[in-house]
């Protein structure tokens, strides 16, 4: 854990540089650099402006439009909010919904993984993977990507449109699709759905292949990036099953540190408040979720696919598995450390997708029309927990006796890598700025450790609107010096 | 609707369903998707993302199906569409031209384009149409039937 965690007030500085906001993100951002006397960088922060207020205007609606509203949270991820929106429907009515039914959720929760993967890799990071941190700014985009590897971009646009052909093949719908329910899904799975989605995994399995092998080439390319990409130790959270195989949809909460040691196993994610608390910060509007029992900032943790991976002790099959050895022998078995590493980690869950998309689709019930329990309430309160793409989700609702909510608590992904966030622009920061040059590459690495989380600020703030597009550099006091538009 | 052998068409109808009129395209294309017309793919999204330009490279033509924000009494337009310039980047949202050009980019397709913006009155938060832009669907129905219709029979 860094030495010097972060202050209410920050030590006088004698320049301040602001990213406003940083691209290729979900959402917006700002970040603000601050230089001390001697122009060494002193503190970063990654500003969220943004607000929507979910948690509050989702008092007094009907438990049964839950899944349905908070689906709307996001464009990228909403099958997330359904299936955890869900999940605690599933517990406030007492129901365990039918084998079919979790099912499908696992399989539309795959879709979106590989969907939201494919798109972070091919879309948002691999202008700066493929072309270069140093390339032309006009040209690092999937345009320029597209010129100059364009089999690259296809299966990139071809990945992404497998994993929302998942969601709408299953669910009906690729964005917002309103399926999962309290107590199981409204639709089973039709013959000619699944075998659509069969006839497609050859093809979608040589593209993944293909992608974490040209990754995997390019990785001595990028040895000074990974050093100091989020590089430094931290604590991982996330589910995992019975026997502590990568998990997606259920399981139990486990978390260990840099060096592999397991401090915390089988939570119950209903439990949450117990091991989670949420600070929060006058500059952000986003919340600050650390583990309790080490306090705050102290007890920051990762999620994620970074953290996924250093928590299981197997993915669960074959291909990923043999991947995830590879992986985890970069750092002697031990846990990846460095936030450079999501990238990889990202490839390797999509390729456990597909070959538990396969799994499941060969179940032989897995087109029953079983597909719900039904239920009135039975219990005033409820938690769902689930893995979306970018980590951990827990929706928590009380209810009152007609079902009607009248208090809601989200726990998004992407706020609980904050922390983390936070201090990788610290450190990206430290290492590429010398306080007298601002170059398109040094900006281009602080947006590019950010954008390693793939963080989606309009979820985690439940967020909405855009800032406007400006980079500063003030002296201390409150001078401008420079500015960059991007 | 008659039952000649089109060319593979593609409709693509987006918009926002909880924006009153916002929603028209996409309501639209759901319509449309029940005709049952032979070589017709129809898309029904809420915004235009990048894995439609797969779509658009296997159709001989597509037509992109809006609403379009108006004050006064206005009409609908039916126009024929072109790529645009090449954009510095790309979001999970994209116009049609962009679309357009994503498309030629990645499989070096041209395909014939058109869209069809529906006048939009009412932006608010329902799921129903407003009156004026309600009493346009026939006519936008017509519209979409002749240019389906509009497409040369292939030889044998």
């Amino acid at each position: 854990m860094n030495s010097e965690p972060e202050t209410p007030n920050p030590p006088k500085s004698r320049r301040t540089i602001t990213i406003d906001p940083v691209t290729r993100l979900e959402g917006h951002a700002k970040i603000t650099i601050h230089l001390d006397e001697e122009e060494k960088v002193a503190q970063a922060r990654f500003h969220i402006t943004e607000f929507r207020g979910f948690e509050k205007f989702c008092e007094g609606r009907p438990l049964w439009e839950m899944p349905g509203i908070t689906g709307r949270i996001c464009g990228i991820c909403p099958v997330s909010h359904l299936l955890a929106s869900a999940k605690a429907g599933d517990a406030i009515l007492a129901v365990d919904p039918p084998v079919t039914a979790v099912n499908l959720r696992r399989l539309i929760n795959l879709g979106q993984f590989i969907q939201s993967h494919a798109l972070s890799f091919f879309h948002l990071s691999a202008p700066d993977l493929l072309l270069g941190m140093e390339s032309d700014p006009s040209k690092r985009n999937i345009f320029g990507l597209i010129a100059s590897d364009p089999e690259t971009a296809r299966d990139g646009i071809r990945l992404r449109q497998f994993g929302q052909q998942v969601i709408e093949q299953v669910a009906g719908r690729k964005i917002h699709p309103a399926w999962a329910v309290p107590g199981g899904v409204r639709e089973p799975l039709s013959e000619t759905n699944r075998q659509f989605l069969l006839d497609q995994l050859p093809e979608i399995r040589r593209i993944v292949d293909t992608a974490l092998e040209t990754f995997k080439r390019l990785l001595d390319q990028y040895r000074e990036e990974a050093e100091c990409f989020g590089n430094f130790p931290s604590l991982f959270l996330g589910l995992v099953g019975p026997d502590g195989a990568w998990e997606h949809y259920d399981g139990c909460i486990r978390i260990v540190d840099s060096e592999g040691t397991v401090v915390a196993d089988q939570l119950n994610p209903a439990d949450y408040r117990q091991f989670i608390g949420e600070a929060v910060e006058p500059w952000s509007y986003l919340k600050f979720p650390y583990f309790k029992e080490k306090g705050y900032p102290e007890g920051m943790y990762r999620v994620g696919p970074l953290a996924r991976l250093n928590l299981c002790n197997r993915m669960g099959t074959e291909a990923a598995d043999r991947e995830w050895r590879s992986y985890r022998d970069r750092n002697g078995g031990k846990p990846v450390v460095s936030s450079f590493f999501y990238h990889y980690a990202r490839l390797i869950e999509i390729l456990a997708g597909i070959e538990q998309v396969e799994q499941i689709l060969d179940h032989p019930e897995i087109t029953s029309k079983r597909v719900r329990a039904q239920a009135g309430v039975n219990r005033l309160t409820g938690v769902g927990a689930s893995e979306a793409p970018r980590g951990t989700l827990f929706h928590d609702y009380q209810v009152d006796e007609d079902g009607l909510v009248t208090k809601v608590n989200l726990i998004i992904a992407t706020g609980q890598n904050n922390l983390a966030m936070n201090q990788t622009v610290l450190q990206i920061a430290r290492h590429y700025l010398d306080g007298q040059k601002i170059t398109e590459g040094l900006l281009n690495r602080i947006e590019a450790g950010v954008r390693a989380y793939d963080p989606c600020l309009s979820c985690s703030t439940h967020a909405y609107g855009k800032m406007p597009l400006k980079v500063t550099l003030h002296d201390v006091t409150g001078a401008l010096l420079a500015a960059k538009t991007r | 609707m008659s039952q000649k052998s089109f060319l593979s068409h593609l409709v693509v109808g987006y918009g926002n369903r909880l924006r009153a009129d916002d929603g028209v395209g996409f309501m639209l294309a759901e319509e449309i998707s029940q005709w049952k017309v032979p070589s017709l793919r129809v898309v029904a999204t809420h915004q235009l993302c990048p894995e439609l330009a797969s779509e658009i490279s296997r159709a001989d033509r597509v037509i992109f199906i809006d609403a379009r924000a108006c004050s006064g009494e206005d009409r609908i337009e039916l126009r024929r569409l072109h790529p645009g310039q090449t954009p510095s980047s790309i979001d999970h949202a994209l116009s049609p031209e962009r679309l357009l050009t994503l498309a030629q980019a990645l499989y070096g397709t041209t395909t014939p384009a058109w869209t069809m913006t529906i006048p939009a009155y009412d932006f608010s938060w329902q799921e129903n149409l407003s009156p004026r832009t309600a009493r346009l669907l026939p006519e936008a129905r017509q519209s979409i039937t002749r240019w389906l219709e509009l497409t040369p029979t292939p030889a044998p």
